[in-house]
Formats: structure tokens, sequence, C-alpha cells
């Protein structure tokens, strides 16, 4: 689940009536501030981030105080650590910063829009959040698939992008009122195939991670909720039909991790007709070559085979369960993010940012 | 993994493996039965459908097993298809295991006979069941 939506449940959960919702809506200088962060503020609490190391935070706190007894909401530009700058070791640029006051209730439009955004998330489906800066209560949201708002050209036009360019966001000011607009995709799945012991903290980490994590077993005993109270999905039935029947897209990760070819022969054929962008199978060298030989040998393109993971996981010298999640959920990262998996202080030290 | 290059006894669990006969599923199929070892999560389902007097017109099975349980379903179904239900009940684990070419160790003997003791026990519910409907009828 989105950050956002978590910390709005969780505010649901604890009762709390009033809030503001600070969403950091452009950034200038600097890298580390991603544009869409939020941020709620309430009488005793913070949930969420604007910025990695949090710079932002603390101001934005101090404003919120009179944005709630306003009842009106505020626009804000903060400067990074300034005073720090001089020596190369603060953050850089400044932000810019929309607070919203929100009585949450279900009469709040805002409310309303990520009740709806979150229900789009379930049915796995695109949303794009639209936030007037000047009127937020004239926010709406647009589901794709589903008849939208009527919405001013530009508008549609920047809702229309973010849907094909697959994510980010748009600061729209051409529009009548200027318009803050925001993709949500559903999360990522991982398909966890087998409860073998790398099976559970694979679905921990990976549930912590944020994706849409589902265990395949055969055997109901094997994957009870007691078990895997983190799973979103536990599906139990012959491994490879489940998996035959997933409608897997590039951003999702099949890990098998039974560790026995009864299971992976015939999901590893199930899979090269899906879409998964990332495929890997816990085994050691000599036998995931068997493996794929043999499904090779049955009849699936080996040029798909040659994508598949195994053994699975990147080389950080993993040994027990945990670890080893560790080092599979990481590689499943940087494969989705085109990266290598290297060291960042050999590889991306150019781009470290404040 | 799997040598094919000298097969000696296994020749025939080999070929089943890897050609499995009666492998897919029925359109509208009479009986649908499924089973699990829980042992080692081998998982098999059977669907049949009956012609005249109960005769076995059509089966098909899928599943995720090892080559003995997968070889072992293929095989029974070649010996069930054409057969009367109430021969097919009968038909014995020993046949199965002659046919397969399997000198069972104790501790596969699991494996081998998953399909035939699925397929059974779906043959004799559905057989209770349709006496039940006509005594009821």
């Amino acid at each position: 689940m989105h950050a956002v939506l978590a910390h709005f449940a969780h505010l649901q959960g604890d009762k709390i009536r009033d809030a503001v919702l600070a969403t950091l809506i452009a950034s200038h200088g600097g890298s580390t501030k991603q544009v869409g962060a939020k941020i709620w503020i309430f009488d005793g609490g913070v949930l969420g981030s604007l910025t990695v190391g949090g710079c932002v935070d603390a101001r934005v706190r101090e404003e919120a105080v009179s944005v709630q007894a306003s009842g009106h909401p505020r626009q804000i530009t903060v400067a990074l650590n300034e005073d720090d700058t001089a020596f190369g070791m603060g953050c850089a640029g400044t932000v810019d910063v929309l607070l919203v006051p929100v009585a949450l209730g279900p009469d709040n439009p805002l409310v309303r829009a990520l009740t709806t955004l979150q229900a789009a998330l379930v049915a796995r489906r695109r949303a794009v959040l639209v936030l007037p800066l000047e009127t937020p209560e004239a926010c709406c949201v647009l589901v794709e698939g589903k008849p939208g708002e009527d919405l001013e050209a530009p508008l549609a036009a920047a809702a229309r992008r973010l849907f094909r360019e697959e994510g980010g966001t748009a600061l729209v000011r051409e529009a009548s009122l200027p318009t803050f607009l925001e993709l949500y995709r559903p999360p990522p799945r991982l398909v966890v195939v087998g409860a073998a012991p790398i099976a559970a903290p694979l679905v921990r980490i990976g549930k912590q991670l944020g994706l849409h994590v589902a265990l395949v077993e055969s055997r109901a005993e094997r994957a009870t909720p007691a078990q895997y109270p983190e799973a979103d999905a536990l599906h139990v039935g012959i491994p490879s039909e489940i998996c035959a029947t997933l409608t897997l897209e590039q951003d999702d990760a099949v890990v098998l991790t039974a560790h026995d070819y009864k299971y992976e022969v015939p999901v590893l054929k199930a899979l090269a007709r899906s879409g998964a962008g990332y495929v890997g199978m816990v085994a050691s060298r000599r036998r995931g070559r068997a493996v794929l030989d043999f499904v090779e040998a049955a009849g699936v393109d080996p040029s798909w085979l040659a994508g598949v993971h195994t053994p699975a996981g990147l080389d950080i010298g993993a040994r027990t369960p945990a670890e080893i999640a560790l080092s599979i959920l990481a590689e499943i990262r940087a494969v989705q993010a085109a990266r290598s998996g290297g060291p960042m202080q050999v590889q991306r030290s150019a781009s470290i940012a404040g | 993994m799997f040598s094919t290059d000298d097969p000696g006894p296994m020749a025939v669990i080999l070929d089943h493996y890897q050609h499995p006969r009666n492998h897919g599923r029925l359109e509208a199929p009479d009986l649908v039965c499924e089973d699990v070892n829980p042992g080692c999560g081998d998982r098999l389902r059977f669907e049949v459908r009956f012609g005249e007097e109960n005769r076995i017109e059509a089966v098909r099975f899928v599943g995720d097993g090892c080559t003995i349980s997968v070889a072992g379903a293929s095989v029974l179904t070649t010996l069930v298809a054409g057969r009367p239900l109430e021969q097919a009940v009968r038909l014995s684990e020993s046949t199965l295991l002659e046919a397969l070419g399997f000198a069972a160790s104790p501790r596969r003997l699991d494996c081998a006979l998953l399909g035939v003791r699925t397929l059974r026990a779906g043959l004799i519910r559905y057989y209770h069941e349709h006496r039940l409907r006509d005594h009821e009828g």
C-alpha cells in the first residue's frame, strides 16, 4: 500500500478528526526530494516524511499548526539548510509544499478522493489524483478505464500523459486553477512459489518494501495466515495452474523457492507465457542449469529462459533464509530499476545528493 | 537432473513424465477429483467424462509432481480410459506399478500411487452420489 494511504488508514483507525496533509509539489535543485511525497500532521504526531533526511518536515510541522487553525490551504517554499551548503554537506535547493487541512470525515472531498484512490488500487487499476492548489476541496480521482471528471484541456492532457508514461507527477499552471496531478499505480506483485524456509522472510520483507505479496503452495497446511500473516494472498492448488492464471506485468516478480523440480519445471513453463519482469529460481548453479535445460528441451523459448535468474539474488554472501530473501529482493529491485546492483559508493557517487 | 541416455528401469517413467498421456482439461467433466501428497506436495487433478453405462469416455489430468507421480497419473489414464466405472475402481495398485515398471522403494510408493488413489476416491464418490440419485429418483 502507498505510504500516504497506509497513513490515512492509520489515522482513521485511531479516529483522528483533524489533520493537515502536506504534499511536496515541486523541487528546485538537489535530487533527493521526491515530488509527490506526503506527510500527515495531526495533534500528537506526524506520519510520513517529505524528504529523505526529513529536513523539511520541521518547518512544515510549524506551518501546519496555523494552516489547521485557519482552515485554508497554503503553499510554502522551504530552503533546505542554506547555512550548511557552504561546506557541501547540507541539502541543496528549495521545495514547494502544499498544506491542506483535512477534516477526516466521510464528507471531506480529500477523504473521498483518497478512499476512491485506495479502492482503485485494490482493484489493481491505476489512478490519477487531481489536486487544485488553491481549492483542494475540488480534488478528484481519475481511475483508469472508468469515465472521468470533465477536466480542463491542460489538466486532461497532463493526466493522459501520466497514464501513458506510467509514472510521475505534473504541476499544471496553464489551467484556470493551478493543479497538481499524481499517478498512483497498484503495488508491484511478488509471487513466491513454494512454502520453503526462504518464503517467510521473502513475504515479510517484500511486504515492507510495499509489494503486493502472494504465496503459491500445493499444501493448504503449509500456507496459512498464521504462518504468513503479512501475505496479501495465499493461493493453494496446483502451482503451475495458479501461476498461469495470474495476470503478471513487467513490474511483477516471481520467485521459485520450492527448491524442487516438481514445481520448477511446470511453473517455468507456465511463466514463459506471462509478462513478469523478473523470474528467479532458488537453486545451485548446477541444478538451476539442469532445470532450465530440461524446460528448454520441453519447448520453452530459450531466449526467455536466459532471463531467468538462477541462482536468484545478488552476491552478498547470503546464508540464512532472511539473508537470501534480502539478496533476492535487492536483485528484483535492481532489475526493475535497470541498475547493476553494485555498490553505490563506486557507481553512484556523482549523484548522491543533498 | 534427468538423464535419458540410459533410462533402464526408469524408461516408462521418464517417457510418461516428458510426454504425459491424456494431459490437460476436459470441457464439462462429469467428475473432478484432486488430491495432494501432504509429505512432498505433489498435487494431481483428474477430470472424467462418462459415456454409456458409466464407461469412462474421456479422462484427463493436470498436476505438479515428481517424475514418478506424474508418470503414474499418465499411465493410469491409459489403463482406465474406455473402461466401465466399476472396472476402473477395481484397478489395483500392483497393476499400476507393474505398468509403470516401477520397483517401488517404500519412500516413493506414495508418489507412484497418488494418482490411482486420487482417481479411485473420486470414482467411488461419483458412484455413490449417482446411486443415491437413482434411489431418490
